[in-house]
């Protein structure tokens, strides 16, 4: 199970993330962000496949900076990934392949980059893992 | 969120968040603005975000917010902080991800009188002519070799290749190049998002418009700027695109990972630093100029492309384009400022804020459909603000909340029945960016003018607003 939501924020863009496990968490965040730059355009076919390593101090950097790789990725390659295969993922390391969709024209939304503030990834009274993520837009 | 009845008045417009406020402030911060502003700045974070900028190590004097400041990240957007050069540190976050984001003001020859049935056929020429949007490449795609000279030496670089004038350097802060950048500090990720994006102005509130002198506040100094009422201005509104993103997420989070090394604990990750002279600091400095020098040469570009579109909508008779100036409002410079025996080498972070050195042209975009400002740097700012002002209105609804209360398709109608010609490539992006998302220009120029560190020139009003 995983979630994402829009929050406010004055000047930028965030998300309430949810996840049933860690893994589901990133996964959240991922398609929450593709969501962001894609707009009301759906993502249908899945054309483009990228390896992706992560090293981090904390699970909490650890999903921002993941977050932030996909995005770079996603503008050098002009793509929209909205999918993880194979994820391996431990408190500090993701090794993962992303699946995508080329957007050659561009995108709908633009994330400057992801950043750390808020960000803090915690168990809930359910279960869940949740955190907010900013981005500045 | 800090109430209002936390601020101290000890000015006009100046209000003071003293060190007792919380334990580990270092300095206390100060917040420009009129008593009838507070209730917006005190509705979100940012003044939370000031205390903890006032607890970084080696900060001089004062946190300090402009007018128009907000909740950002780490920083407050609008924000202001100097730290000792030799024992205070660099912060990527009190610079923010679109490194030397800036506006650049061209001066016409041309009247709105003159010129009035033809700005359909220049917003057009310029929508065109000036690559918008996210993900969009714009003229050049420059490999390695060709764009390390660009990040050594910004606008410059671009006037070697034709793209202007050697006098649009003389009307540019710090004449277009920021000393001390290298570009191998400069990742290959950033490169790759970066070397294809030289003269494109992005989205969000980024916009190139087309405005009339429309009141002149100091005639002595609206004529020694040539500016006149009734006037042609061309603003630009740009930054150091995904290359100067890039620079800033690569760089916190190498800070991050360095900061227990350094001793340094932070209320905030997004205020990860590190001491200016530590190779993270000196490393990062580098890659940030060279940011910085990227943005310069993109808003040169722009401006090629500008005067391209001018002349081919209006024609040769309607003249040159000329610079009346160029500023950043998200960087972090070395500079000397006074203190009571002698001065001091700081590294100023504005983010959010303009310089406003005495007798310096400063100008604030305000939001579409509203009006810009020209000012110029008063004395008081080196007194004050370590020689800065505002960089705008500053947002005061989110682009969530601006949705909800205006649609797209329906501001444009009504810009357009106010005699203003919109081109957009979003109309989701027009209504996020409407005049109700941003506080009264009108007021924030106010403040900073009643507290002496810039005096208001000239006001401009819109009539053609292109945006991603």
């Amino acid at each position: 199970m995983r979630s994402y939501q829009a929050i406010s924020h004055t000047s930028e863009a965030g998300l309430a993330l949810q996840g049933s496990s860690l893994e589901e968490l990133f996964q959240a965040g991922l398609e929450g962000m593709a969501q962001h730059i894609t707009g009301e355009h759906a993502v249908s076919e899945s054309t483009l496949s990228l390896p992706i390593l992560v090293e981090a101090p904390d699970i909490t950097a650890l999903l921002v900076d993941f977050l932030s790789e996909v995005l770079t990725l996603s503008y050098i390659h002009r793509a929209v990934f909205h999918g993880v295969q194979g994820m391996s993922l431990t408190a500090t390391r993701l090794q993962a392949t992303l699946i995508g969709t080329p957007a050659p024209g561009g995108f709908d939304d633009d994330i400057k980059a992801v950043t750390y503030h808020g960000a803090d990834i915690q168990r809930n009274a359910a279960g869940l893992y949740e955190t907010t993520v900013i981005f500045d837009i | 969120m800090i109430p209002k009845h936390r601020l101290h008045r000890i000015g006009q417009v100046i209000w003071e968040i003293p060190r007792e406020h919380r334990q580990d402030m270092r300095v206390p911060a100060r917040v420009y603005a009129t008593e009838a502003m507070l209730d917006d700045i005190t509705r979100d974070r940012a003044l939370e975000q000031l205390v903890n900028v006032a607890t970084l190590p080696g900060i001089v004097d004062h946190a300090l917010a402009m007018p128009d400041v907000h909740e950002g990240y780490g920083f407050p957007v609008g924000g202001v902080a100097a730290f000792d050069a030799r024992s205070g540190i660099v912060s990527p976050g009190g610079i923010g991800y679109d490194i030397n984001c800036g506006v650049r003001l061209l001066r016409s020859h041309e009247t709105l009188d003159r010129a009035r049935g033809h700005l359909e056929k220049l917003a057009t020429a310029l929508y065109a002519e000036i690559p918008s949007g996210v993900g969009t490449g714009g003229r050049l795609k420059l490999a390695d070799r060709d764009l390390d000279p660009v990040l050594a030496r910004g606008a410059a670089a671009m006037i070697e290749r034709g793209y202007g004038e050697r006098s649009d350097l003389d009307a540019t802060e710090s004449s277009g190049t920021l000393t001390g950048a290298d570009p191998d500090f400069v990742s290959a990720h950033a490169k790759d998002r970066g070397r294809d994006q030289l003269g494109t102005m992005g989205a969000g509130n980024h916009f190139v418009e087309v405005g009339v002198v429309e009141r002149v506040f100091d005639a002595e100094q609206a004529a020694h700027l040539q500016l006149a009422k009734g006037q042609l201005t061309v603003l630009i509104h740009t930054g150091s695109r995904g290359l100067g993103h890039q620079v800033a997420t690569d760089y916190i989070k190498i800070m991050m990972q360095t900061l227990p090394r350094h001793g340094i604990t932070l209320a905030d990750r997004e205020l990860a630093c590190a001491p200016f002279d530590s190779p993270e600091g000196q490393r990062y400095f580098a890659a940030m100029a060279a940011a910085a020098n990227f943005a310069w040469a993109n808003r040169q570009l722009t401006t090629w492309e500008v005067r391209k579109a001018w002349k081919d909508a209006l024609g040769p008779s309607a003249g040159a384009l000329e610079m009346l100036y160029d500023v950043a409002h998200n960087i972090a410079k070395i500079e000397e400022h006074a203190e009571s025996h002698g001065s001091r080498r700081v590294i100023v972070h504005r983010k959010g804020a303009t310089r406003a050195f005495p007798g310096q042209p400063v100008i604030i975009p305000g939001s579409m459909g509203t009006g810009s400002y020209v000012l110029v740097g008063e004395p008081g700012s080196m007194r004050q603000t370590f020689g800065s002002t505002c960089h705008g209105a500053g947002r005061r609804l989110s682009r969530t909340a601006a949705r909800k209360q205006v649609e797209g398709e329906q501001l444009r109608r009504n810009l357009n029945a106010q005699g203003i010609v919109i081109r957009a490539g979003s109309t989701k992006g027009l209504a996020e960016e409407a005049p109700l998302a941003y506080k009264d220009v009108d007021q924030v120029v106010e403040a900073v003018d009643q507290a002496g560190i810039a005096r208001r020139v000239v006001r401009l009003r819109p009539v053609a607003v292109i945006k991603g």
